[in-house]
């Protein structure tokens, strides 16, 4: 062992030939042969030559150890959100056929061409949708939440939009049973079930914009 | 008679023949990578990737990552989706490593072979071309590793039930 100046002394070495290995952090160590003779002081002088320097490593680049670490059930609650998401976003689109039959069916109802088959096919079309609408919300509403995350961009319109059909699809066969239960009694729709058609337009433009606001970049 | 003595030097002032090879400390990045679906086209953007590189014999060892939940698309259900498919939570960082030549900094161009780690997965990429413009006080690399979601085994993540296509190819600028 040297000292702080690198100096050191091997004192009482019987004579012969020895090996002297040097080393120190950062640098190359060095091996020289060294005669020692009897009675004699062998001075020997050795210099390092730098060493390599370590390669740069993670731990370098000042990343806290949450940075660096994984989270197994993080992405657990990641992958069955995303999971629910894809069942909400299949099952919303499937929805939109009932609700393009829902809507042609309305043609047949409540004018001229008023009948009883026709205000049947309307109002089964009409609850074939909500079912299908309220299963696929149902996966949205209960799908995981991450934490820290707050909605921005084009989600964050779609969500606002929910709450424009989800409302709708409240009001719209409320009003719709409403309106059929008068008809039914052979009278004109009148009262708030006269609102049916409008509300469903409104949901039904709310819905549609918020596919395209996930669907298409504006 | 031959004997191995072992001299540990213990130094607390290194010297100056010591001194540790030049090292390189990455002040500002933007990274950005591109995904083309057939309805739009969308970009992340980082702003928080580190990186050094440790020079020595003429050779720089450079190391740049970035944790993958850094990135912004502007859509956050969008980018945790892309930290799902990514694998993000179980594997937070994007590292990128690569050998260069010392003199590469006073070049126009450096062609840098590169292990990307990504998703757990390594993808190497040969000689990707990268632009290096050297002011008085720093020096800007810039260029695209072009990626694809193949080489990190990650399945390609679909809206409307289209998916998105292959290559995300990241743009990278360095100061």
């Amino acid at each position: 062992m040297t000292n702080q100046a690198g100096a050191y002394s091997v004192p009482n070495l019987p004579p012969g030939e020895y090996e002297l290995s040097v080393s120190a952090e950062g640098l190359e160590s060095k091996v020289v042969k060294v005669t020692v003779a009897a009675a004699e002081t062998q001075p020997v002088d050795v210099v390092l030559a730098p060493g390599m320097p370590p390669p740069p490593s993670l731990s370098d680049l000042g990343f806290t150890r949450q940075q660096l670490t994984g989270n197994p059930e993080e992405q657990a609650r990641l992958d069955r959100r995303t999971h629910m998401l894809k069942i909400h976003q299949r099952l919303g689109l499937f929805t939109t056929v009932p609700l393009a039959a829902t809507v042609v069916a309305s043609l047949f109802v409540g004018g001229r061409q008023e009948s009883r088959t026709g205000r049947n096919v309307h109002a089964a079309l009409g609850a074939v949708t909500a079912g299908t609408y309220w299963t696929s919300a149902s996966f949205a509403i209960f799908a995981p939440k991450v934490k820290g995350t707050k909605s921005s961009g084009p989600i964050r319109v779609h969500k606002m939009l929910a709450w424009v059909h989800g409302t709708g699809m409240v009001l719209t066969p409320v009003l719709g049973a409403m309106a059929y239960h008068q008809l039914g009694q052979g009278q004109r729709v009148h009262g708030i079930a006269s609102y049916h058609g409008a509300v469903g337009i409104v949901t039904l433009s709310a819905y549609a914009a918020a596919i395209m606001s996930v669907s298409i970049k504006f | 008679m031959k004997e191995l003595l072992c001299v540990c030097l213990v130094l607390l002032a290194r010297p100056l023949a010591a001194a540790p090879g030049a090292q390189w400390t990455l002040v500002r990045s933007t990274l950005t990578y591109h995904v083309s679906h057939p309805l739009h086209q969308m970009e992340g953007v980082s702003h928080a990737a580190r990186g050094k590189a440790v020079c020595a014999a003429g050779e720089c060892e450079v190391l740049v990552a970035v944790p993958l939940r850094s990135f912004d698309s502007g859509d956050t259900n969008r980018d945790l989706h892309m930290q799902q498919a990514a694998r993000g939570a179980t594997f937070p960082m994007v590292t990128v490593r690569t050998k260069v030549p010392e003199s590469s900094a006073a070049s126009d161009t450096i062609h840098a072979d590169l292990d990307v780690e990504f998703a757990r997965e390594t993808a190497h990429y040969k000689q990707v071309p990268f632009q290096v413009t050297t002011t008085a006080d720093e020096t800007r690399i810039t260029g695209t590793i072009p990626a694809t979601l193949s080489d990190f085994k990650i399945d390609p993540p679909s809206l409307l039930t289209m998916p998105i296509k292959n290559q995300i190819p990241v743009m990278v600028e360095m100061t």
